[in-house]
């Protein structure tokens, strides 16, 4: 909490009830189903139904892992190595074009360079469901439907990464190191690689970060681009298990754990690489 | 928070950067994006139609299969071995209205499968949006000659077969034969002793409610409506009619909103947790399922084994008659050049024996669903475990049911929609109607189709 000049103790402390009282909502708001999913996936289906949402039953999380993991050959291991898959090929490629595209926006003037960032900005307010048919049939007409590439190239596209980017690299990036590196006979891809990419690092990072939840998350690509179960990523392959409850009702334990599973690649993804994206989020700030 | 990342607009950029010799550093996104998109091309390969034969005269005609039905697979297998001049390749697709969006998207993508399953609400939809081949030279005789009336119906659309049935889902009831017992109350055979059983049940034990019908599954509202004699949907010279929000629906739905508003029925709304948390522990006396429904018991009820009994469906007037809750067909997604080996592959899964026996062998929950065509429906019968019931064959049940289903219902080119705004109505059902019936016919008039009266 900030310290205020503000007189008199009683409105402050008022103030930071309030404020604490809110947080705390939110707080409960935000981790209560998670709070159901970790428990409820730890009960087998008898309990699931007999006991509270939020009181826990007999352990039973390691069968639940055992079903999830073995049911119909496995399917789920590949389902979550896809998504890794996906998400790390994807992000990793979509921050380094996009660290590129925005440092190229920094340090190069070009003709016509802000209109092409409007054109980016633009990019920004198109919502992904708009896009989802479009992309669709160009996959189809060039014969890319239902293979990896259907998937991971729209992913790679990413402009409100650029427009991060170049926030970053005007924060970043002096113009005297970048013409302090010419003097000394930097090429103009050293010059990016070797003295510009280190600076931009957390940059990179945050940008990253941003991808991988949305190619992790990316459940309408998948559901229109891909039709071969092998190849679906982890949110669409807990998806129809979850459309087949109905008829198979055995699956309904497993979509529970399964979902479990599933979030623990973003939750370790997001705690290994926080330390970068927190200096990341407030570096263009000042400027 | 970004919210896509996706091929943008095909602007190019021509990169005069200031330093000279640099200009291929300078490439746009959306530059990277057309290269990416090229090499897709060249590397990707499409494999709902690779494989697929020009003709039949070299090889095997592979075709392609979608469906979210469990064991569709084991059921591809088993007619690829036995049939080498056509080979079945199965995806398993997410079912539910994303799922036939996704079919619809494939169809204009020219993408789609040669066979897919479909649930008959959906039908008149796929057909009048032009998503659908017609399959009346294939397979309208073999719909003709090999099922019930009562399903023709649903398949039949403007004089043309578009789908062929699998299952009939006669509604039925299910109900607890130990409550009943215990309370002296005898099984319902009409809408009217199901409210008093209702009352008495909840009377002596206000803990246990007759059952739970608080919105979440639509499609049991229009089998009730059905059941009642309502025609949600018909043509009149080349319009369609939508009689949704009609007086045989509004019993129905009025009926149900007052035994809710007494609290002797259940709001908790269907399928999800609170419903299985009811039924397991008792708190509810009996279930409004179909055919289809018995099976599911054995997995999600083990403990209450022996304690259910089915039923027919209580009527109105005594005559006994029923609707129907779901159910699926084979259709053949319109661009299919495979047309003749889809309607031999379709034949085998909806009327073989042999084609049920790879499906229901197949399966971790037993599925109790009733096939339409007669003799596969026989051999369904002898492979489903009854034990469950004890002594009650549910396949006995539900063919008798089957055979009072309410001839000429027809689903309409909107149901999709009217689904969505009917499940949003929540527990009220006097609401679902009238929210189905203006989403309807706003549905019909905006897509340019004819609307009747």
């Amino acid at each position: 909490m900030t310290t205020t000049l503000t007189p008199g103790r009683a409105p402050r402390l008022l103030s930071r009830t309030a404020v604490n009282a809110a947080l705390l909502l939110v707080a409960a708001y935000t981790l209560m189903p998670l709070a159901w999913l970790v428990l409820a996936a730890t009960k087998n289906r008898r309990d699931l139904f007999a006991t509270g949402p939020y009181t826990p039953g007999r352990f039973n999380l390691l069968t639940n892992l055992g079903d999830v993991f073995t049911y119909d050959h496995g399917i789920f291991g590949r389902w979550l190595g896809n998504s890794l898959l996906y998400t790390v090929a994807g992000s990793t490629l979509s921050a380094l074009i996009s660290v590129a595209c925005g440092y190229a926006f920094h340090a190069y003037e070009f003709r016509h360079k802000e209109r092409l960032f409007g054109v980016v900005l633009a990019g920004v307010l198109v919502p992904a469901t708009v896009l989802q048919l479009p992309l669709y049939l160009m996959a189809s007409a060039a014969g890319a439907v239902n293979t990896y590439w259907a998937y991971l190239v729209p992913a790679l596209v990413n402009p409100f990464g650029v427009y991060l980017a170049r926030v970053f690299a005007e924060g970043y990036v002096p113009d005297e190191v970048l013409a302090a590196a010419r003097v000394d006979g930097a090429g103009e891809l050293r010059l990016f690689a070797h003295v510009s990419l280190p600076m931009l690092w957390p940059g990179f990072v945050t940008i990253f970060l941003f991808t991988f939840t949305a190619v992790w998350n990316n459940f309408y690509g998948a559901l229109t681009m891909l039709n071969d179960e092998r190849l679906y990523p982890v949110s669409l392959g807990l998806f129809m298990w979850n459309r087949s409850v109905y008829q198979q009702p055995e699956l309904y334990p497993l979509v529970i754990t399964g979902s479990l599973v599933s979030v623990v690649p973003l939750v370790l993804a997001f705690l290994g690489l926080q330390r970068f994206w927190r200096s990341g989020l407030t570096a263009g700030a000042v400027k | 928070m970004p919210r896509s990342f996706r091929l943008r607009s095909s602007s190019r950029a021509s990169g005069t950067p200031r330093p000279p010799g640099a200009s291929r550093v300078a490439l746009t996104s959306s530059a990277v994006s057309v290269l990416l998109v090229a090499t897709a091309c060249g590397g990707g390969q499409a494999a709902s139609k690779s494989g697929q034969a020009a003709g039949a005269a070299r090889g095997p005609v592979t075709i392609t299969y979608w469906s979210s039905s469990a064991g569709a697979q084991q059921t591809a297998d088993a007619f690829n071995k036995t049939h080498p001049g056509i080979q079945v390749k199965f995806s398993a697709v997410p079912g539910g209205p994303d799922g036939a969006a996704k079919l619809a998207n494939a169809v204009k993508g020219a993408n789609a499968p040669d066979v897919a399953t479909m649930d008959y609400s959906a039908l008149p939809e796929f057909a009048s949006g032009g998503n659908l081949e017609d399959l009346s030279g294939t397979s309208g005789t073999l719909v003709a000659e090999k099922f019930p009336a009562a399903v023709q119906s649903l398949v039949k659309l403007g004089g043309r077969t578009w789908a062929v049935p699998f299952d009939v889902t006669p509604l039925e009831l299910f109900y607890r034969k130990d409550i009943f017992e215990r309370y002296g109350v005898a099984v319902p055979k009409t809408w009217d002793e199901y409210g008093a059983a209702a009352e008495k049940i909840h009377q002596a034990d206000p803990s246990v409610r007759i059952t739970n019908m608080g919105g979440g599954d639509p499609a049991v509202l229009a089998g009730l409506s059905w059941q009642a004699g309502a025609k949600w949907y018909g043509t009149q010279g080349d319009k369609w009619k939508v009689a949704i929000d009609d007086p045989a629906s509004r019993r129905v739905a009025e009926y149900w909103n007052g035994l809710m508003a007494s609290g002797v029925a259940s709001k908790t709304p269907l399928w999800g947790e609170g419903e299985a948390k009811e039924r397991s522990s008792g708190q509810v006396a009996t279930v409004i399922g179909a055919a289809w429904t018995a099976g599911t018991f054995l997995v999600n009820y083990p403990d209450l084994k022996g304690k259910w009994g089915i039923a027919p469906l209580p009527t109105w007037n005594g005559r006994a008659a029923t609707g129907m809750y779901g159910g699926t067909s084979y259709i053949v997604p319109k661009g299919s050049k495979q047309t003749k080996a889809a309607a031999e592959f379709i034949r085998w899964v909806t009327t073989e024996p042999e084609a049920i026996r790879a499906r229901l062998s197949s399966l971790k929950s037993p599925s109790s669903a009733l096939p339409a065509n007669p003799e596969m429906r026989a051999e369904a019968a002898k492979l489903f475990d009854a034990s469950y019931f004890e002594g009650q064959d549910p396949y006995a049940v539900a063919g008798a049911a089957a055979a009072t289903i309410v001839p000429g219902w027809t689903w309409g080119p909107a149901q999709l929609q009217v689904n969505a705004a009917q499940g949003a109505a929540g527990p009220d059902m006097v609401k679902a109607l009238s929210e189905g019936q203006s989403a309807a016919e706003k549905a019909i008039k905006d897509r340019g189709l004819g609307l009747a009266g």
